[in-house]
């Protein structure tokens, strides 16, 4: 913005100096201006000029902090990356493809905090030796976990999550005599309840062992803040192991994924949520049992259970209960009027939640930041008719409910604050997409997962009203719908230009044109954005034909696709080798799991080479 | 030519080291780059540490000269360090800011080496943040626009550069 009286002496001026951005001090350049860039800013800044170019490189290793869980980059690119940087102290990586010695390469003595995702391909060594060499690192597992515990004294926080192999339930059977006392959060699954049941004594006896005096609250003596579990069944015995333990816990989340259901005097009955009301700082509450193995449910909790448990907890601000089949609209709705500072709720298969529970809290002032309500299924339109225009809302998820329709989202499109909203399997038509477009509802995250009526039409009103939806969508998921087809994909790639991650999985009518609609001039025209992820798992209508579109150069920023179950395989690994050419960073999957493979991974056939 | 700028009480025309009261020092800054002099007063001369630093040491004479640093920029340094003295409400100083640093990717440059020569700290934090800002998020040739920088590299360079950082490109 050049003041325009001025001109004729600025160009005087820059024939006379040399006053160029990139010709500034460097110390000023990099430490000021280029540290406080993000990643992707200084890859733009790098291809701008010469010096530009050295000056970002320079500021790129001085960042402390790295993340890579959002892709996962193979062993060249880790060579590549790494020695660029001289003092990172925390370390997030997506161990997907890497081998042992990758991962142990990068670990230099400044790391403070280390989080290995998906180590599939990693054995158990790298746990040891991480143990043995660096003394403040957190995470692993099985017998070389017990050596990792003893050479890490200072460690205050533990998260080892054990997906997909079921011969590991015992892997944390003695862990209470490794664990360091300072340990403030922890997080294991999966745990046997017995195991569970001596590890939570061991953290409070410790403490008694260890001093003579009363214990008084605001001692340094009770250390762990925060207790995560995902065990086999959830029981009384656990709850008053925990009460009489960690009365000053300030975060407890369990989960139970029992094969049967379970039966008293193994389960969790109203005398359990009754000795857990003495947990008087709790905060966060998240008591689940999940459908993942068998239908179960918390048949021994009712209403008074959760009256009695609320009478000592009144702190609480995140709630999650999952598989209460008997508690009713009374139970949950003295949980949102106790708890007047509650900011996350959510409450799953639950069988006799119904309207009027939510109805009258959210129409009064209520500070609920998230709402999730999964497969409630008497739940409809009614209980956000009244919601109070002040909501501060950010999160709505009612997948599976399939009494939801249309009149809900009229309500939702007047919330200012919402920005992911999660109707799959819900009764959503058109109708209900158009409230949508024209309401002023930042929305980000949209997922309208098997709502099998809407159309190609939907997707138009949507995406071309007047609303602000067009503008900030960035994630869309409408797998399972056969409505949607070349036409609807077309509307998305030239109108929802901020859009990074597309899952049409199971879209049957959906062919080869459409992705060539996604990679159409017109979207980049406009100053489209790049697809990041795209989920085309199960759409038969395409064929071979497409690996020629999803190769270089196209989709350039592509970090995930999921080819599973389509035609595009029948070629052959070469042929989608081919894919993967020119672009390191991005993961292939033809195993059929969700976007990003967060809960997939460890049953890949074999990490992408 | 010799130019006088007054900052302060405009009625006053006198070209001698003023002293309004007992308790206000005045100092005279002159850039030696285009011979263009200031009256400021000590209060406000002294957010640049330089300067401070010679008033401390009593190296500070009725003339102060200021190298590398032109009249223009010098006269902008000024409005901004009066402006920050006198207010002390964070809002407006934000409204002010914001208003002061519209201005050209030229005018900023020599904003930010005089205010990083004369280690104006506040200054020198506004320009730096309003430069990021105008570049976060953009690509490299709108890059190349708003900085009004020449692109000295090839092709090849700028693909090689690409491929070395597309793992940056993350969510």
């Amino acid at each position: 913005m050049n003041s325009s009286s001025s001109s004729s002496r600025k160009t005087i001026r820059r024939i006379e100096s040399n006053g160029h951005m990139d010709s500034l001090p460097s110390s000023l350049l990099i430490h000021d201006i280029l540290s406080t860039l993000d990643f992707e800013t200084l890859c733009s800044v790098s291809c701008v000029s010469k010096p530009l170019r050295l000056a970002a490189s320079q500021a790129l290793s001085l960042f402390s902090s790295l993340d890579l869980s959002a892709f996962s980059p193979d062993a060249h690119l880790i060579t590549q990356i790494f020695p660029r940087f001289t003092n990172l102290k925390t370390i997030a990586l997506n161990c997907l493809r890497l081998d042992d010695i990758y991962v142990t390469n990068i670990l230099g003595a400044h790391v403070e905090e280390l989080k290995l995702l998906k180590c599939s391909s990693l054995s158990s060594h790298v746990l040891a030796s991480i143990g043995t060499c660096y003394t403040d690192h957190p995470k692993i597992f099985s017998r070389n976990l017990a050596q990792l515990l003893r050479g890490c004294s200072h460690l205050e926080s533990l998260s080892i999550k054990i997906r997909g192999v079921q011969d590991y339930a015992d892997s944390f059977r003695s862990i209470e005599l490794h664990l360091p006392q300072g340990v403030k959060f922890l997080r294991l699954r999966p745990i046997l309840e017995r195991n569970a049941i001596s590890l939570i004594y061991k953290l409070g006896v410790a403490k008694y062992i260890n001093h003579f005096i009363p214990v008084c609250p605001d001692s340094s003596v009770f250390n762990l803040q925060s207790l995560s579990l995902v065990l086999d069944v959830i029981s009384d015995e656990l709850i008053f192991a925990i009460a009489n333990s960690l009365p000053f816990l300030l975060e407890l989340d369990l989960e139970d994924r029992p094969m049967s259901q379970p039966r008293l005097p193994h389960d969790l009955t109203n005398n359990g949520l009754q000795s857990l009301s003495s947990c008087r700082r709790l905060i966060s509450l998240s008591l689940i049992r999940s459908h993942r193995n068998r239908p179960v449910y918390f048949k021994n909790i009712n209403d008074m259970g959760f009256f009695l448990l609320l009478e000592g907890c009144k702190n609480l601000e995140s709630v999650r209960v999952g598989g209460l089949s008997i508690v009713s609209d009374a139970g949950f709705g003295s949980i949102l009027q106790s708890c007047l500072n509650l900011k996350k709720f959510e409450v799953r298969n639950a069988l006799q939640l119904s309207d009027l529970a939510l109805a009258e809290s959210l129409g009064g002032s209520c500070s609920l930041v998230e709402l999730k309500l999964v497969s409630c299924s008497l739940l409809t339109s009614a209980f956000i008719e009244d919601i109070n225009s002040s909501s501060t809302l950010e999160v709505l998820d009612l997948s599976g409910c399939r009494s939801v329709a249309d009149a809900c989202l009229s309500s939702v499109s007047f919330i200012n604050t919402l920005n992911t909203l999660d109707l799959s399997g819900a009764d959503v038509t058109d109708s209900g997409l158009a409230f949508l477009s024209k309401g002023n509802s930042p929305i980000a995250r949209l997922c309208l997962r098997g709502c099998k009526r809407v159309t190609n039409e939907g997707i138009s009103l949507l995406l071309n009203g007047r609303g602000q939806i067009r503008k900030t969508l960035s994630t869309l998921n409408i797998g399972g719908i056969r409505g949607i087809s070349d036409e609807g994909i077309q509307t998305i790639s030239t109108a929802a230009l901020a859009l990074s991650e597309l899952s049409i999985r199971y879209c049957h009518s959906v062919t080869d044109a459409s992705i060539e609609e996604l990679v159409s001039e017109s979207r980049y025209q406009n100053d489209g954005k790049l697809l990041r992820k795209l989920d085309l798992c199960h759409c038969i209508g395409l064929s071979a034909h497409s690996l020629e579109t999803l190769k270089s150069p196209y989709f350039r920023a592509l970090q995930w696709l999921g080819v599973g179950s389509t035609r595009l395989t029948e070629k052959g690994d070469a042929a989608l080798a081919e894919i993967c050419r020119g672009r390191p960073c991005l993961t292939l999957c033809q195993e059929g799991c969700e976007v990003g493979c967060d809960d997939g991974w460890q049953f890949h056939r074999s990490t992408r080479g | 030519m010799k130019k006088l700028k007054f900052i302060g009480n405009p009625l006053l025309q006198s070209r001698e080291k003023i002293n309004m009261s007992s308790d206000k020092k005045w100092l005279t800054l002159k850039t030696t780059e285009d011979n263009e002099e200031f009256v400021v007063e000590e209060s406000v001369a002294i957010m640049s540490n330089v300067i401070k630093n010679m008033v401390e040491d009593g190296c500070a004479s009725s003339v102060i000269p200021v190298p590398r640093v032109k009249g223009n920029a010098m006269g902008k340094i000024i409005e901004f360090c009066k402006k920050h003295t006198e207010e002390s409400d964070e809002k407006v100083l934000k409204e002010f800011d914001a208003e002061f640093l519209n201005l050209g990717p030229d005018a900023l440059y020599d904003l930010m080496v005089s205010a990083n020569f004369l280690e104006i700290k506040v200054l020198l934090d506004s320009v730096t943040t309003k430069v990021a800002d105008m570049i976060k998020g953009k690509s490299s040739e709108e890059i190349r626009n708003i900085l009004k920088i020449e692109n000295d590299l090839s092709a090849e360079e700028i693909e090689e550069s690409r491929r070395e950082n597309c793992w940056t490109r993350q969510e």
